[in-house]
């Protein structure tokens, strides 16, 4: 039978480059004192599906470093070598060298694996080396924060007779399943007092919760748990047990125990090249442009173990964009409902069911996208690490809230200023070891990433225990620039002033950040997505930057409002508040454009009119009522004839559909099958024409 | 999975050879997709399963007549899947080939000491794969 086999490569390619990047997660993740079993067994298992893989693509080098690797783990796991920073240091580059070598592999259809030499010589030396056996273990003052994974021996006694089979054996497994990992099993003949069932399981949960999840399916008298003190019998996977120079690359092919000899000298694909990688590079030049970056489902191995399936990226935005149609035409129909049969009940109660099950069906399509921002965390992990190096810092990355879920694209987008941020902290904000001793504070510094739900959306905060931010050297240089500083001006604006195009506090240009590319960037990257910004510092203990993002890109909360006879949207999270204006609140100013007073203070009046050529039907602002909105710290005014209401609603590009226009985000189909644009609130600010540092001024001089 | 009561002996036989239901336990999505691609392509049925326990769960659903496994998995690994099954009286003697990196002794011997009929050398090769299958189900039904 011939049966051609190369499509399957590109799978086994992208699984590799999966179990790479688990195995860097873990690895970084590992406490030098005390690495978690579980997270020990992980990288394990990660570099032994490495090893397999490259047999099925024939790059027995890789093979031969990723069972260096598993030798290394071995040590770990008998806790004879300590995941030291230069450890995981060594197995990080073997990490990156082989998955390097993938990619020239899935290019060009050739790897150099001697490249892989040093690496692997190095690797070697790890499993040699005495002295690199340092015992990091028996430290106990260096407790881990988490709690490791345990392995407890569980064993079910039944009366005699009865074997395994009187068991509730599913909901069994599935208890067990989910709490932890089983890696013994031994059954008794249910005679003498032997344990029906036993097993050895490693949890991260206590003996007491493994009881208690138990102890309902069998009766707490059934069963015993115990703690494991050694290892378990049961030696390591028997790769381990291999001469150490090459993986076998055996002849036979398989073999059976009993019975039939096995059948020889049939040789390996690897051998034969049946297999050969250049195949897969004829067929893939098309094949997913976007697996450098962003690998897809990268996440998938970190939050390992999840029953999941593969499906295009492609295939879930079309099915987002059909239920976005379905969303307007389900308010269309409810518009009609409303309109032609007020007093049916019936009608009435049909359309509000449907109306239920359509935005389920939104939310429900919508976390298809959703990733949780581990994903992005991680990837600063490995950052953090070779930055802290090569500044001579010494810096902990801690994480919170890794598994809050943001739009893929959101997350995607995301990437360039969380980097940003990360590398502002590292290089401008914690200071070096020397330093903080003597100022008191602990050698290693720490920066935190946290990811949590707040109101709709998500906030994202960045902090370091830095030095903070540099208020006088902030002040210096933005008075170089000729922006308008003075001494008695409140921190919050002084950090303000970062966020101006172009602002850069470095003397001389750093090899880590200051580039050029600087906080102005990475607002306006948030901004674009919808979000928000905002800094927090203080001089000699730290800053927090506060990063506000919307749950998805797709929809928007919005007040439909009425101007000149069109409809736009306001989104929502722009909107401080909206009112009647009484005689005198609205004032001329000597350039001509109109202020608001709203309390003490003064704000900007925006028209759409120079912008679009729409003017409100009401004859003044006077008339009309006031809608506040809020961007980037500022307040203006948007004048509207009517408010019609606040409602989700369904983005549109116009961009993709029409062009681009300046102030308008995007556009949407409103209930009555009107197209409605979306206004782009950030853009509207910037084109108001006054200063608003200098508005107080100009209403005092009008007022004179 | 249920053969008809009234084959002829002929067809019992060819139906034996083929149209088999195979469970495969394997936590690379590749390598599950390639063994169903090669097993189906043979006329067998094919379910599968992820991990160990996902595995030994599917079983317990099943009567399956043969099963192949990996042998590193999350969860419950594929010598400890194994033993469970050899556990229960229905997979006494199905028979369970063990999907192996390497062909060492000392996996071998843990293969055969934990009740696996046989072993299969990743990367296979097809026509092997078959053959072994073919092999393994007829032992049994002999």
């Amino acid at each position: 039978m011939a049966v051609d086999l190369t499509r399957f490569l590109p799978m086994f390619f992208q699984e590799t480059e999966e179990h790479l990047a688990a195995m860097e997660a873990h690895l970084l993740r590992l406490d030098p004192h005390a690495p978690d079993p579980e997270a020990l067994h992980s990288i394990f298992r990660a570099a032994h599906s490495v090893k397999g893989n490259s047999t099925i693509f024939g790059a027995t080098r890789f093979s031969e470093v990723m069972h260096r690797i598993e030798t290394i783990l071995d040590h770990m796991r008998k806790e004879e070598l300590a995941p030291t920073h230069d450890v995981v240091s060594v197995l990080l580059d073997a990490c990156d060298g082989v998955r390097e070598q993938l990619r020239l592999l899935k290019e060009s259809g050739k790897s150099r694996p001697e490249a892989l030499q040093s690496v692997y010589d190095r690797l070697t030396q790890l499993t040699l080396n005495e002295t690199a056996r340092s015992s990091a273990f028996g430290d106990d003052a260096a407790a881990p924060t988490s709690r490791r994974s345990e392995r407890f021996r569980v064993e079910v006694h039944l009366p005699s007779g009865q074997g395994i089979t009187a068991l509730p054996l599913a909901e069994l497994y599935a208890e067990l399943g989910a709490i932890g990992r089983i890696e013994d099993f031994k059954a008794g003949d249910g005679t003498g007092d032997a344990a029906a069932l036993s097993l050895v399981l490693l949890t991260a949960e206590t003996q007491d919760v493994v009881q208690a999840k138990l102890a309902p399916l069998l009766g707490a008298d059934r069963v015993r748990v115990e703690r494991q003190k050694a290892l378990p019998a049961a030696g390591p996977p028997a790769s381990d047990r291999l001469p150490p120079r090459a993986p076998s690359t055996g002849t036979t092919e398989y073999g059976l125990f009993v019975g039939e000899q096995s059948s020889q000298g049939s040789r390996t694909f690897a051998q034969t090249g049946v297999f050969p990688a250049r195949d897969y590079v004829r067929r893939s030049t098309d094949q997913d442009p976007g697996h450098s970056g962003f690998g897809r489902r990268a996440t998938d191995r970190v939050h390992l173990d999840r029953s999941s399936i593969r499906v295009d990226v492609d295939k879930v935005d079309r099915l987002l964009n059909l239920v976005g149609e379905l969303v307007i035409a389900q308010s269309m129909l409810a518009e009609a409902a409303r309109a032609s049969a007020a007093g049916d009940a019936r009608l009435r109660d049909s359309v509000a069911y449907v109306d239920r099950q359509t935005r389920d069906l939104q939310d429900a399509v919508m976390s298809i996208r959703l990733l949780p921002i581990d994903f992005l965390f991680s990837r600063m992990r490995r950052m953090v690490r070779d930055l802290a190096e090569r500044l001579g810092k010494e810096v902990e990355l801690t994480t919170q809230g890794g598994d809050t879920e943001l739009d893929k694209e959101i997350i995607e987008k995301l990437a360039d200023p969380l980097m940003h941020l990360v590398r502002n902290a590292l290089d401008h904000g914690i200071e070096p070891p020397a330093v903080r001793a003597a100022a008191g504070k602990e050698a290693r510094g720490t920066v935190q990433l946290r990811a949590m739900h707040r109101g709709g959306g998500i906030v994202v905060e960045i902090s370091d225990d830095g030095a903070g931010f540099d208020r006088e050297r902030i002040l210096r240089k933005a008075q170089e620039r000729g922006m308008r500083v003075h001494t008695g001006m409140s921190d919050e604006d002084a950090w303000q002033l970062t966020f101006a195009p172009g602002f850069s506090t470095a003397d001389a240009v750093s090899d880590v950040s200051g580039r050029g590319v600087g906080m102005d960037v990475v607002k306006r990257n948030v901004v674009a997505l919808g979000g928000n910004i905002d800094v927090c510092s203080r001089t000699g203990v730290g800053t927090t930057i506060t990063i506000q993002l919307p749950l998805t890109l797709a929809i928007l909360e919005g007040m439909t409002v009425e101007i000149g006879g069109e409809s736009f949207i306001i989104p929502l999270s722009f909107i401080a508040e909206a009112f009647l204006p009484h005689g005198g609140q609205v004032k001329t100013i000597t350039s001509g454009p109109q202020v608001v007073r709203v309390r003490d203070s003064y704000v900007p009046l925006i028209t759409l009119e120079e912008l679009l050529h729409i003017r409100p039907t009401n004859a003044g602002a006077e008339e009309s009522i006031l809608v506040i909105v809020e961007a980037e710290g500022r307040h203006a005014a948007l004048a509207v004839d009517r408010l019609l209401g606040q409602q989700q609603v369904v983005i549109k590009s116009l961009e993709s559909n029409y062009r681009k226009v300046p102030g308008i985000a995007g556009a949407t189909v409103l209930g009555n099958g009107r197209v409605a644009l979306i206004l782009d609130v950030n853009a509207l600010m910037r084109t108001s024409l006054i200063p608003i540092e200098r508005l107080e001024e100009l209403v005092l001089e009008a007022d004179a | 999975m249920a053969h008809p009561a009234l084959d002829t002996e002929a067809q019992l036989n060819s139906k034996a050879a083929m149209n088999k239901l195979v469970l495969t336990v394997d936590d690379s999505a590749a390598i599950r997709e390639m063994l169903a691609y090669v097993l189906k392509s043979a006329g067998h049925k094919v379910v599968e399963a992820e991990d160990g326990m996902d595995g030994l769960q599917k079983a317990l659903a099943n009567a399956f007549d043969l099963v192949i496994t990996d042998q590193s998995m999350p969860k419950m690994d594929g010598i400890t899947l194994v033993k469970a099954l050899r556990a229960l009286p229905q997979y006494k003697t199905t028979p369970i080939l063990l999907l192996t990196t390497e062909s060492s002794d000392a996996m071998k011997d843990e293969g055969r000491l934990a009740g696996a009929t046989g072993w299969l050398v990743k990367p296979f090769d097809p026509n092997k794969l078959i053959e072994v299958v073919q092999k393994v189900t007829r032992q049994r039904g002999a």
